[in-house]
């Protein structure tokens, strides 16, 4: 029971009108409870195809997935998965309390239990002010954090996060990377996290795992030597700079490749 | 007390301001009818567009206040069957929708003959209609119930299925049940595609009723204009005619401001 998610040899390959597209291909990857991994790579590679599967969106082609030693849809029915998805996807009919309130009314928790948990994880991301607001009249980034909240509400096992602040400007995005290790660090979740930005993949994970494209898979992988919580000192230390280095290397590769590949 | 003082004040300039948003909206369609009628004026008095064809506008509004009765007792029938035929064809399309978007085979079966249905023309039906139900009221609901039914049932039903195919995603992930994802997402996601259809709807079953009045009926609006019709009393046909629109406006209107309740958030609504 100590590895939280587990994919061996997944292949996806979609039926186009253009003839069979195999997206992944050969693609392992494991990652330990309470482990948080980040997973980075060409834009098209893969990642959100990855996530998909592990959550019962997208039935594997072949391969084995298993989520905390379970099939992903019977992992999905204990509600042991979070996802974060790519937009925020915020029911635009409920207010910043409704959405968030909504995996507890699903798993028919009660009214009473249900509305101070997600009052408080509200709190935790900073948008006590904002309950009653709906989703348009919140500015793209709080959308994003009540995406967050909403995932982590029923405090799941396994939260899947997918580029959930590539809309954020730089100093925003600090200010959540810091607020998203405090979370970790306090809770028993395991992280798997999608981003383009190598930097915050470094600042936030155990570890980081490159992706190149056609067809998707892992190519390098990365692991991060700092313990938690990371200083700024860490942060702008020569090892990070190598580190983020060796990673962005591997990356230009990999869509360098995948480029080459296109053309 | 200071605060107090403040609050009354939001309170009042909230109220104020809502009026004052209320008259933006309708002000440039007031302006509008006052020129129109003023040129309708000028047209009839000034530059001599003979009665037979188009009445003043004065001579109508004098016909009105001379002859209320029989106005409001026939705009009252049209009224009644209206409303009934509408209430009766949303509440069996909404039915039919559930029914049709929980089982595929009826949906893929019934599809092609609910577009016929919306393509029915009143004239077509009403006379079988009210060969059916007799020259009273009851046939004239049934023509309006049956004009409201096909729009609203197949926008509702298209509205059932318009959800964001990432929400359903999300449901998915959590696990939702599918009468959760009914009640929770897609009735949710139907209401603005349901609501357009009912402003359609709401001036279609009063056009329905005077229609099917003009076949066959002893009251109504349409009954009315008939009879007006007969003796070339054009002002009097006028006068319904206005009355008609009038009807029309109310069931507009009424669904108008149940929308702004019922959806706020959606981006037909309203200033954002
Ligand atoms: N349902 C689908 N049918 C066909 N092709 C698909 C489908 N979903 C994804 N793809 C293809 O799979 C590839 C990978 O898509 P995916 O969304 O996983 O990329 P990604 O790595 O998340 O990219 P990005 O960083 O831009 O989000 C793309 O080439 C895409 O066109
Ligand atoms: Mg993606």
């Amino acid at each position: 029971m100590n590895v939280a998610v587990e994919v061996r040899k997944l292949e996806i390959t979609f039926g186009s009108a253009a003839g069979p597209l195999t997206v992944l291909d050969d693609f392992d990857l494991t990652v330990k409870r309470n482990e948080f991994v980040s997973l980075i790579g060409p834009s098209g590679c893969g990642k959100t195809t990855v996530l998909r599967c592990i959550a019962d969106l997208l039935e594997p082609t072949s391969g084995q997935l298993l989520v905390n030693d379970l099939d992903p849809k019977a992992a999905v029915k204990q509600r042991q998965i979070g996802y974060v998805f790519q937009s925020a996807t915020l029911l635009e009919w409920r207010n910043v309390l409704k959405n968030v309130l909504l995996p507890l009314e699903l798993a028919g928790v009660r009214r009473k239990v249900a509305i101070p948990r997600a009052q408080a994880m509200i709190e935790r991301v900073g948008l006590t002010g904002f309950m009653k607001h709906y989703p348009r009249q919140l500015s793209g980034g709080m959308q994003q954090r009540v995406a967050i909240a909403r995932a982590m509400v029923m405090e799941p096992d396994i939260i899947l996060m997918d580029e959930p602040f590539a809309a954020l400007d730089e100093i925003t995005r600090d200010d959540m990377n810091q607020w998203l290790t405090e979370v970790f660090m306090s809770t028993e979740s395991t992280v798997l996290f999608v981003t383009h930005n190598i930097r915050e993949a470094i600042q936030l994970s155990d570890r980081v795992a490159v992706m190149a494209a056609r067809p998707g898979r892992i190519v390098e992988e990365y692991t991060v030597p700092f313990p938690r919580p990371r200083t700024a000192e860490q942060l702008f230390s020569e090892e990070f700079n190598v580190l983020r280095q060796q990673a962005e290397q591997a990356l230009y590769q990999a869509a360098h490749a995948m480029r080459k590949a296109a053309s | 007390m200071t605060t107090t003082v403040v609050g009354e004040r939001g309170a009042l300039s909230a109220k104020i301001s809502k009026a004052r948003k209320f008259f933006h909206s309708v002000w440039p369609a007031i302006i509008i009818a006052i020129i129109v009628i003023a040129l309708w004026y000028v047209a009839s008095n000034v530059w001599g567009l003979p009665k037979y064809i188009l009445p003043s506008p004065d001579l109508i509004l004098q016909e009105a206040i001379d002859n209320p009765n029989s106005l409001i007792r026939n705009g009252w029938v049209t009224f009644v069957e209206a409303a009934a035929g509408f209430s009766i064809g949303v509440v069996a399309a909404v039915f039919v929708a559930l029914v049709l978007d929980s089982w595929r085979f009826l949906e893929k079966g019934t599809s092609p003959y609910l577009v016929i249905g919306l393509n029915i023309p009143i004239v077509a039906i009403a006379p079988a209609v009210i060969i059916w139900f007799g020259f009273g009221m009851a046939s004239k609901v049934v023509v309006a119930a049956v004009l409201t039914f096909f729009p609203v049932a197949i926008y509702t039903l298209k509205g059932l299925k318009a959800a964001d195919r990432r929400e359903v995603d999300l449901f998915r992930v959590l696990s939702a049940s599918r009468f959760q994802e009914l009640i929770k997402l897609r009735m949710p996601s139907s209401l603005p595609f349901f609501f357009a259809a009912l402003r359609v709807a709401s001036a279609a079953s009063v056009l329905a009723a005077v229609v099917a009045e003009f076949i066959q009926a002893n009251a109504g609006i349409g009954y009315l204009i008939l009879t007006a019709a007969y003796t070339n009393d054009t002002p009097r046909i006028w006068a319904a005619v206005a009355v008609s629109a009038g009807i029309a406006l109310v069931f507009y209107g009424i669904v108008t401001l149940v929308e702004r309740r019922v959806i706020p958030w959606h981006s037909s609504v309203g200033d954002r």
